[in-house]
Order: structure tokens, then C-alpha cells, then sequence
């Protein structure tokens, strides 16, 4: 197996008011092409910063970033942003839909960046919607969905474009225990029958017993791992 | 880019009483700036088609004129053609159908060539005592035609003591300068004299052409010295100085209308400024996901500025079309005025011009700010 990420002694630092927090320090991970994993720890102790680093949302300050092969440190915001569309799908703890838009026009969000045609974007996007089990509920807005729907809309708007890593920051804590199995099953479906690498940021230990392995992070750095594979 | 329309049609949308009422008033305001650019125009166009070469000799003290003037006006050299005048005050009837008739004879057509009348209709005006030659403006709106006889009311008395006076059109005449908008009621000028009980044999104006332009402020004043000393003094002056004048003292129309224009320009700024600032700030965690997805700074920066663009042109291309449909109704409702009010094509591309530069001005600072969004933060809710 190659590595789909590579972090290597990653610090990152925030400045906030008048003060420096290094959140992350020396923070060494690897995940494997076709891994399902969970970071876990407390709140504040660099989870979504990782996650964030991974997904080309922010740069270390210092330290290497390799996800699919690119260093994604030595790129700058312009070629991050395009690096994203193609290789990342993210999914948020409250969804992030545009209210506005229809469930099938979501998930068309990112097929928006590419140069397929109208009809290749709407066969693309009842695929993705026939993966989460949605197709009947593509004309209805995030308001006519229950969290549930909307969490599934979320996950196909990132898979629709083919992304090689699914990064989900707590994708299952607005979420009752039932609709959270829902979920997470499907996560583990796109990571066993289609082979994406999916990182997930989750506080519930019982979501973490879906990934292939867990890794605890606390103060800024890996404190645990386990494994299930 | 149409694929991205609905993605700016939804955000126009997110809050739809907010959009409604900001499309409203800048529809609202282009009604005004419609109008007000019309009324430039219109006050533009009253000069422009003015002349210089037409002279307007007035009693100078309000005295009216014997009509014996014309033949020494028609002396004074450069002078080649004088018209005598007497305006009668009638309606048509009812008293709301005010209009004032002129006595005149054939002359008074070469001082208007722009008034389109022909050798034969002249002819039969001069042979038919009664007659009377209409602008196309009043027959259109009395439903007059070639052979008519229309009764007018008026103020000046008839040898037989009548108010009512009788007229047969013998021509319809257009005004090639405005087209459309003649409302002229044009009798003989014998008729009226020799009906009329006062003033027999007065003018209450003179209307000259004259061979050069230039000369036109001398000739005025040749044409004065000659009665300086008269019992009816008088006061020569071009048509365009007149107007000029005229205008003047209605005020500076230009800077009044450019003030308002001004005005509402501002006021549309402010407004639509405010709205597009209100509906990013409420969306910045919709724009960060954007951005998260793969929206570039420049194209998030386009969204918003499509979104201002698309409010701004669409409420524009509904208030100035609302004020190219009002003009010709304003227009209506003062007959007696000359086209003091004009909206051409020019003025509706003005109009879209700068509703484009004030989608653009109150666009770009929102725009500029979800260029800038800092995604981590904004996902973050700081």
C-alpha cells in the first residue's frame, strides 16, 4: 500500500488576540491509499488543524504536508484551491448546504469547476445521490430534509467529483444514534467497495469503531493509535 | 458561465423580502433617473432645434404692436421674411381644452420651414377666410380631419357679440423638428381682425427670418432703434436666445437635473451597497464552503458581483423602461409645451451604464471580502 497522506514534524501555530497558541508541534502522521481513519481527542487539541492541513485549508508553519503525491506546503492558495476540488471531499459536522439549492444542485457544486457537460454533471450527480440512497429526494431543499438526508446530500456532494481522500470533521455529532450508523455505514461502504481513504475527525468513541484505525491526538501531538485491520 | 446562474439566482434569493424591496427602490430610482435625464434631454433638444435666424419682435412694455410694423421691419436689411401675429386665448368645448389659436397669414410658414405645409393647402388657407391649418398633436387628440368645422370658444368678442368662433381646417401640418407633437392651431389673421371688436389692426408679434445668423443680434437692434420712439416700443431677440433666456429662468435645468441625478446615484450606492455587505455577512460560512470545494478567491469575488450585477441591471431595465413609457404620457399632458422632454436610445444605454458602475461600486467591497475570507476561520465561525 502507498501513502495517500504524509505529515512530517508539522507545527502549526494560531495567533489569537495577543496571544500564540501552537496547536500542533512536531506531529508526525501516515495514512495508508484505501485507510479509514479516526483522530480522536479532546476539544482544542489539533484534531480539526490536522484535518484542515490534509485538506489544503491552511499551511504548517512547519513541517512537510504530502497528500496524493503533492506537497501541498510548497504550494500556494491558488494551486491549494485546485488541488482541492480534485482530490478532496470534505463533510462537515452541520452539513454546510446551501440553503437555497436544491439537494441535486449541491451536489453539482463542485462538478461546477470542471469541464463536463450539463448532462454528464446531472448522470454524475444521480449517481452520487444513488450511493447515500437519496435519488428520490433530489429536488428538495436542505429544509425539507431531516439532518440525517442532509448529512447524506453532504457526503454526496464529496464524492461526486471522484475525490481520492474523504476528510469529515465530525460527521456524525449533530446526529442521533440511529441516523449516525446510517452515516458512518456508508463511509465505511465508500472506503471498502470504492476504495476512498477516509480520515474522520469524531469525539464518539462508537463512530471510531467503524475506522480502520485510530490515532488519539492530544497537545498538538499523537498520543495513541490503535488498530482494527 | 450559465452554469453558475443558479448558483447566483439562489443567493439573490436567500432572504427574498430583502431582494424585493432593494429591486424595488433601485427600480424606483432608475424611474427617476430616467425621467430627469429625460428632462435634460428634452431642455438639450428645445435649444438645439431652436434658431438663430429666427427673430422675435415683441412689444417691449406689453403694448400691442400696429400691424403697419411689419412693412418697416421688412425693410430693415437681412430681414426676409416677417409674419404678423395675434394669439387667441380659446377652447374647444369644454374649458380643460385650452388652446390658443394664432392669426397669421402665409409668411408665418416661411419664418417655420420646419413646419410641413403645401403650396396648394397654403393656397386654400389663404382663399378660405375661415380656414384654419391644425398640428397633427390637436387633431389626433380632437379626432379632426381635412373639412371639419370647429367651433371655439374665446374671450375676444365677435362684431356680433359672440364668444364662439368657427373655423374649417384646410391642413393638418407636422413639425419635422418634433415629430408628432405640432399643436398649433393657425388661422388667418384677417379673419380675426376683422371679426374681432379691439385691437384692430395690432399684433402682439412679429416673426422675422433673417439671411445670416450672426447678424442676428444687429438686426435686433436695427429693428428696435426704428420704433424706439413709438407708442409701441419694442424688443427683437433670436428664438434661440429666447429659449436660452427662457430656460434660464426657469432655473439651471442642467444642474438641477444632474443634482438629482447625483442624489440618486448616491442614495443607490448607499443602498445596494448595504444589501450586498448584509447578504455576504450572513453568508460567510456559505462562502467558505465554497471555497473548501474548490471555488477560487476570483471566482467567489465574480459570484458576488454577478449577484449585484444581476439585481442592479434587472431593477434598471424596469425603471427606465417604466420611464421611457412615462415620457410620452408626460409629454401629453402639457400640449402647449414644445418637447421639453426626451429619452433616446442614448440616454437608456447611460442608464444601463451606470447601473453597471453602481453594481460594480457597491459589489466590489462585500466582493473584496469573500476574496479575503480566511476558510479555516470562517468554518470555524470566528
Amino acid at each position: 500500500m502507498t501513502a495517500a497522506v504524509t505529515l512530517t514534524n508539522v507545527s502549526k501555530r494560531y495567533r489569537r488576540g495577543k496571544e500564540n497558541i501552537e496547536v500542533l508541534h512536531g506531529l508526525n502522521l501516515a495514512v495508508e491509499s484505501g485507510e479509514f481513519l479516526a483522530l480522536m481527542g479532546p476539544s482544542g487539541s489539533g484534531k480539526t488543524t490536522v484535518l484542515n492541513l490534509i485538506g489544503g485549508l491552511d499551511h504548517p508553519d512547519a513541517g512537510e504536508v504530502t497528500v496524493a503525491g503533492d506537497r501541498l506546503d510548497n504550494l500556494r492558495s491558488g494551486q491549494l484551491t485546485k488541488w482541492r476540488a480534485r482530490h478532496v471531499g470534505f463533510i462537515f459536522q452541520f452539513y454546510n448546504l446551501m440553503p437555497m439549492l436544491s439537494a441535486e444542485r449541491n451536489v453539482e457544486l463542485p462538478l461546477l469547476l470542471t469541464r463536463l457537460s450539463k448532462s454528464e454533471r446531472k448522470k454524475n450527480v444521480r449517481v452520487a445521490l444513488d450511493v447515500v440512497g437519496l435519488s428520490d429526494r433530489a429536488a428538495h431543499k436542505p429544509s425539507e430534509l431531516s439532518g440525517g438526508q442532509q448529512q447524506r446530500v453532504a457526503i454526496a456532494r464529496a464524492i461526486v467529483a471522484d475525490p481520492t481522500i474523504l476528510l469529515c470533521d465530525e460527521p456524525t455529532g449533530d446526529l442521533d444514534r440511529h441516523t449516525a450508523e446510517e452515516i458512518l455505514g456508508i463511509l465505511k461502504l465508500l472506503n471498502e467497495r470504492q476504495g476512498k481513504t477516509v480520515i474522520m475527525v469524531t469525539h464518539d468513541p462508537k463512530a471510531a469503531e467503524y475506522a480502520s484505525r485510530r490515532v488519539q491526538v492530544d497537545k498538538g501531538q499523537l498520543s495513541d493509535e490503535t488498530g482494527t485491520a | 458561465m450559465a452554469k453558475y446562474i443558479p448558483l447566483v439566482w439562489a443567493g439573490l434569493w436567500r432572504k427574498p423580502a430583502r431582494t424585493i424591496f432593494t429591486f424595488c427602490s433601485i427600480a424606483v430610482a432608475f424611474v427617476l433617473f430616467g425621467i430627469m435625464s429625460g428632462v435634460d434631454a428634452g431642455f438639450a433638444h428645445i435649444l438645439e432645434v431652436s434658431r438663430a435666424d429666427r427673430l422675435f419682435t415683441d412689444p417691449r412694455f406689453g403694448a400691442p404692436m400696429p400691424i403697419s410694423f411689419g412693412e418697416r421691419i421688412a425693410r430693415v436689411p437681412g430681414v426676409t421674411a416677417v409674419a404678423p401675429r395675434w394669439g387667441m386665448v380659446t377652447y374647444y368645448r369644454d374649458p380643460k381644452n385650452g388652446m390658443g389659436v394664432i392669426g397669421t397669414d402665409e409668411r408665418f410658414y416661411a419664418t417655420r420651414p420646419e413646419l410641413s405645409i403645401s403650396k396648394q393647402q397654403l393656397e386654400t388657407l389663404r382663399h378660405t377666410r375661415t380656414g384654419a391649418a391644425v398640428g397633427v398633436f390637436l387633431a389626433k387628440k380632437y379626432g379632426w380631419k381635412v373639412g371639419d368645422k370647429v367651433p371655439l370658444q374665446s374671450n375676444t368678442v365677435t362684431r356680433e357679440g359672440s364668444r364662439a368662433w368657427t373655423f374649417d381646417i384646410v391642413a393638418i401640418v407636422e413639425d419635422v423638428d418634433n415629430p408628432g407633437l405640432e399643436g398649433r392651431f393657425v388661422a388667418n389673421y384677417e379673419y380675426l381682425d376683422e371679426e374681432r371688436v379691439a385691437n384692430k389692426g395690432m399684433a402682439d408679434r412679429f416673426i422675422l427670418r433673417i439671411d445670416q445668423p450672426n447678424r442676428a443680434a444687429q438686426i435686433s437692434r436695427e429693428i428696435d432703434k426704428l420704433f424706439a420712439n413709438s407708442a409701441s416700443p419694442t424688443r427683437t431677440q433670436s428664438e434661440k436666445s429666447q429659449r436660452e433666456s427662457g430656460v434660464q429662468a426657469i432655473g439651471d435645468v442642467s444642474f438641477f437635473t444632474k443634482s438629482v441625478i447625483g442624489a440618486v446615484l448616491f442614495m443607490l450606492l448607499v443602498l445596494t451597497g448595504n444589501t450586498m455587505m448584509q447578504s455576504v455577512r450572513e453568508r460567510i460560512p456559505e462562502f467558505a464552503v465554497l471555497k473548501t470545494l474548490g471555488f477560487s478567491d476570483k471566482g467567489v469575488l465574480g459570484l458576488v458581483l454577478a449577484e449585484s450585477v444581476v439585481l442592479c441591471a434587472l431593477a434598471a431595465l424596469l425603471g427606465l423602461t417604466v420611464a421611457k413609457a412615462a415620457i410620452p404620457l408626460l409629454q401629453a399632458s402639457f400640449p402647449d409645451l414644445p418637447k421639453f422632454i426626451d429619452m433616446p436610445w442614448a440616454a437608456i444605454l447611460t442608464g444601463f451604464g451606470v447601473a453597471l458602475l453602481v453594481a460594480f461600486a457597491s459589489g466590489l467591497v462585500p466582493a473584496l471580502r469573500v476574496k479575503r475570507l480566511n476558510v479555516v476561520d470562517a468554518l470555524a465561525g470566528r
